[in-house]
């Protein structure tokens, strides 16, 4: 479809002329290196010696035809020159304003047409010289309008289809391209053979001939328009995006992969004051300082290790800390990341969010000293809501037992005897005597029922799970947590609720002995082991005060606190037991107090036995024990 | 609803309610072994679908029972105009609840297991004040038939007397002579089945308050 590259062209042109001479040199006979001549000349393309040599060719062709007979005639081939002579001038000026590569070039249209776009090409002058059957359908013109309209200039063709917007700027920039012969990269709106406009982008570079002369220029025309839509939607996208990742109150940050600050959205810079001192122009080590600096100091080291311990290892991070806000007050900030991970699970970015929960916090503690209240006196409402209801159960059968025995009486007194009703009513005396035994046994079975659902449960997660339970309390009593479980820990047979209430009462005695220990000292430890193959442990510990009777503190009814009613550790007792195990308590060389309980690994399957209430108030002498009844 | 003991005439009747057929029986067999006859009812909505005997009665009502409860029953009545009184019988009964019951007019509040004495008591109490009440009632119906027996101007005459006008006074207003005032009084006073002014006046209490007001 074209000819070939101008070096290709320049040597094949040489060669063409070396085989001439050198075929002029053998035969003696000089037409041959003419045709040489005229073949360099069509290679290399220079049109006005091609055409000289060939003319000069064919008079030296015709004069040495005709040599025979006007050889001798000096006068006619001086005319056979001459004229040869003009009719090459003739044929130069002739053809001067067709470019020999347009003749070529032509016979590649018909390819063009069929490029799957609007094609064009004009003059070197910007005139248009050629648009493809794609453009016109385009823009909605028949050929001949087209033509017509290439007559009557370019700026007709530009105002016709360019919107008014885009005309100056896009003259401009092809006007700028026609003379430096730059390529033309613009994006316009054209206009639709409907009317409607639609963007595209022109792209044309200009053609040159050897001498590095435009001889014209080449353009295609792409609809970009549904492109643009995207862009532009994407841009709104993005930007409603970021409007609201800075709108949102909420504090957003960003990190790279090992952990340097990357984003930090607005309300965060705003938050924080960062915005003002200018700091968001530091680097990613300055702005991490930044932040840490602005950590409560009290937080910074669990701040840090939490931290930098989740951006090793991925996991994401939870934390509870105080951040120093823009006006130096220090307030609670619940603190959450998580990474991005790549489809081979590689950390792209960590994405976290702070958000501003101190209100909640001191909400929290207002409504946890009202949750102690109120537990001490639900504890009580509980009891006076059972009794409540135990009362009214047996209420019912009590008032009728005294109604009938009252009538009773009074059909015996009666004159006469009434013997019929009396014997009625002594048979009703006896229905409701056994109905309000009934409800005491149904009584009995409500205790019954919590030992009857025993399963295989896992200790540790057990401890976990109430560790979250109490984190408020522990946060509260400004206590630190640490847990050392067995993983190898076998699961054992269990009542999950049950086991639950222990780990929990153990955990707030533990929470509520250390009160009066000093901040740095209230560490609360819990710690499972497997004693040995039958027998697991679980150890609470606390820095408290120390248990004075480590024996009597199982008893029923027996407290050290001043409003508790001493029934947690008997129950706590009652319930290791019935499971097959041990709870005591030992006071820790240094300070505080250990309360362990032992569980066997396989619960014997005989001791499935509800909790007896009677075993509550068993001292360690059984004979001395008086029963509770309820 | 059972009847354990139908009988007719005046003699009362308590109508207990309690979804409890233990304290339903026992209660009922205490009331007819003091020679009440009762009526029994397994809940409130069963009361209200019956048809309630036209004698000397009392409820007695349990608080706590499903579906509507007693303090529900007693409204429901009150709404139907009817002002049988009630004996409310309760497990446990709190201060605001019985406050609440003995305002919208119950006679005893009493709580379960109840003394029996205490509880025969409640009942006959309530059923005296039934019997005043329908007594009471009766007496109303009677006086107004008398009022209707009175021409136009004994009907005058009558208000003003009740008015505290005397007879010469009473001339004036209507513009007649105190003859005929004092004759149309003695007939008023007949009709009426009244013997002296204190007797008049408790019959037109008696009488409906339109008829008092006198738009007839």
């Amino acid at each position: 479809m074209e000819a070939m590259s101008s070096t290709k062209r320049r040597a094949f042109a040489a060669a063409i002329s070396a085989i001439g001479a050198f075929l002029a040199w053998v035969s003696s006979d000089p037409t041959s290196l003419l045709i040489a001549v005229a073949a360099a000349c069509i290679c290399i393309g220079w049109k006005a010696g091609l055409l000289a040599v060939v003319m000069a060719g064919f008079a030296a062709a015709a004069m040495e035809a005709a040599s025979d007979t006007i050889a001798t005639d000096g006068r006619l081939r001086v005319a056979v020159f001459v004229a040869s002579a003009f009719g090459l001038w003739l044929v130069v000026q002739l053809f001067r304003v067709v470019s020999f590569y347009e003749q070529v070039y032509k016979k590649t249209q018909p390819t063009m047409e069929d490029i799957p776009g609007l094609g064009w090409s004009c003059y070197p002058d910007g005139r248009m010289r050629f648009v493809n059957p794609k453009a016109l359908e385009f823009v909605g013109l028949t050929v001949d309008e087209m033509k017509r309209l290439m007559e009557a200039g370019d700026t007709a063709w530009w105002q016709r289809f360019v919107h008014p917007d885009d005309l100056e700027r896009s003259r401009a920039l092809w006007k700028h391209s026609l003379s430096t012969g730059e390529p033309l990269i613009d994006e316009q709106r054209v206009r639709r053979h409907d009317g409607t406009y639609r963007w595209f982008r022109d792209s044309a570079v200009a053609s040159r001939d050897e001498h590095g002369h435009i001889t014209a220029w080449y353009g295609t025309t792409v609809d970009i328009d549904d492109q643009r839509k995207a862009e532009a939607a994407l841009r709104e996208s993005e930007q409603q995006l970021r409007q609201l990742i800075d709108t949102v109150p909420a504090l957003i940050w960003c990190a790279t992969p090992d952990g340097k600050p990357s984003y930090l959205n607005q309300p965060l810079l705003r938050w924080t004051g960062m915005t003002q001192s200018g700091e968001t122009t530091g680097t990613a080590s300055q702005l991490a300082a930044t932040i840490i600096e602005a950590v409560h100091p009290d937080d910074q080291p669990s701040f840090q290790s939490a931290l930098s311990q989740s951006f090793k290892s991925g996991d994401p991070v939870m934390l509870k800390y105080r951040l120093r806000r823009a006006d130096g007050n220090y307030r609670w900030i619940d603190g959450k990341a998580e990474p991005l991970r790549d489809t081979d699970g590689r950390i792209l970015q960590w994405y976290g969010v702070c958000l501003d929960i101190h209100d909640e916090m001191q909400a929290q503690e207002a409504v946890r000293l009202a949750d102690e209240r109120l537990a001490r006196a639900l504890r009580a409402a509980s009891l006076s809501e059972m009794s409540v209801s135990i009362a009214h159960e047996l209420n019912q059968p009590l008032q009728a037992i005294v109604a009938n025995a009252n009538a009773f009486q009074r059909w015996l007194r009666a004159d006469p005897p009434n013997l019929e009703r009396a014997s009625r009513t002594a048979e009703w005396i006896i229905r409701d005597v056994d109905a309000a035994a009934d409800v005491v046994n149904r009584i009995r079975a409500l205790f019954t029922q919590a030992g009857q659902s025993r399963q295989l449960i896992q200790l540790n997660t057990v401890i976990k799970e109430v560790c979250e339970l109490v984190s408020d309390k522990l946060q509260a009593g400004k206590i630190r947590l640490e847990i050392d479980l067995d993983p190898s820990l076998p699961s054992v047979g269990a009542d999950r609720v049950q086991i639950e209430q222990v780990v929990i009462n153990l955990v707030r005695n533990a929470i509520e002995a250390m009160h009066e220990t000093p901040v740095h000292a209230r560490i609360l430890r819990i710690a499972t082991r497997l004693r040995n193959p039958d027998m697991l442990e679980v150890a609470v510990s606390d820095r408290g005060h120390g248990i004075a009777d480590s024996d009597r503190i199982f008893e029923a009814f027996f407290t050290t606190k001043k409003d508790g009613i001493g029934m947690g550790l008997a129950i706590c007792r009652s319930v290791v037991e019935t499971h097959g195990g041990r709870v005591w308590a030992e006071n820790a060389a240094g300070r505080g107090a250990t309360v362990i309980f032992s569980l066997p690994v396989q619960s014997p399957e005989r001791e499935r036995k509800p909790i007896d209430v009677g075993t509550l108030v068993a001292s360690k002498t059984p004979h001395e024990a008086e029963r509770l009844t309820v | 609803m059972d009847a354990s003991c139908s009988g007719s005439g005046d003699k009362p009747i308590a109508m207990l309610v309690d979804d409890d057929v233990k304290v339903r029986e026992a209660m009922s067999n205490l009331l007819n072994s003091v020679g009440i006859e009762t009526i029994l009812f397994s809940s409130a909505r069963e009361v209200l679908e019956a048809k309630l005997p036209d004698r000397p009665s009392c409820f007695v009502l349990d608080v706590r029972m499903p579906g509507l409860s007693g303090l529900d029953l007693q409204r429901h009545l009150q709404t139907n105009g009817i002002e049988t009184p009630i004996v409310f019988l309760t497990g446990h009964g709190d201060i605001a609840m019985s406050v609440e019951a003995m305002k919208a007019g119950a006679v005893d509040f009493l709580t379960k297991p109840v003394r029996d004495q205490t509880f025969l008591d409640a009942v006959s109490n309530a059923i005296a004040t039934d019997i005043a009440r329908r007594e009471a009632t009766l007496a109303a119906r009677k006086h107004a038939d008398n009022y209707e027996t009175l021409t136009q101007r004994e009907r005058q005459v009558l208000r003003l007397v009740v008015g505290g006008s005397l007879n010469k006074q009473i001339a004036f207003e209507l513009g007649i002579s105190e003859i005929t005032v004092k004759l149309h009084r003695s007939n008023m006073m007949k009709k009426m089945h009244a013997n002296s002014i204190t007797q008049l006046f408790a019959a037109w209490q008696s009488l409906p308050e339109s008829v008092r007001r006198g738009d007839e």
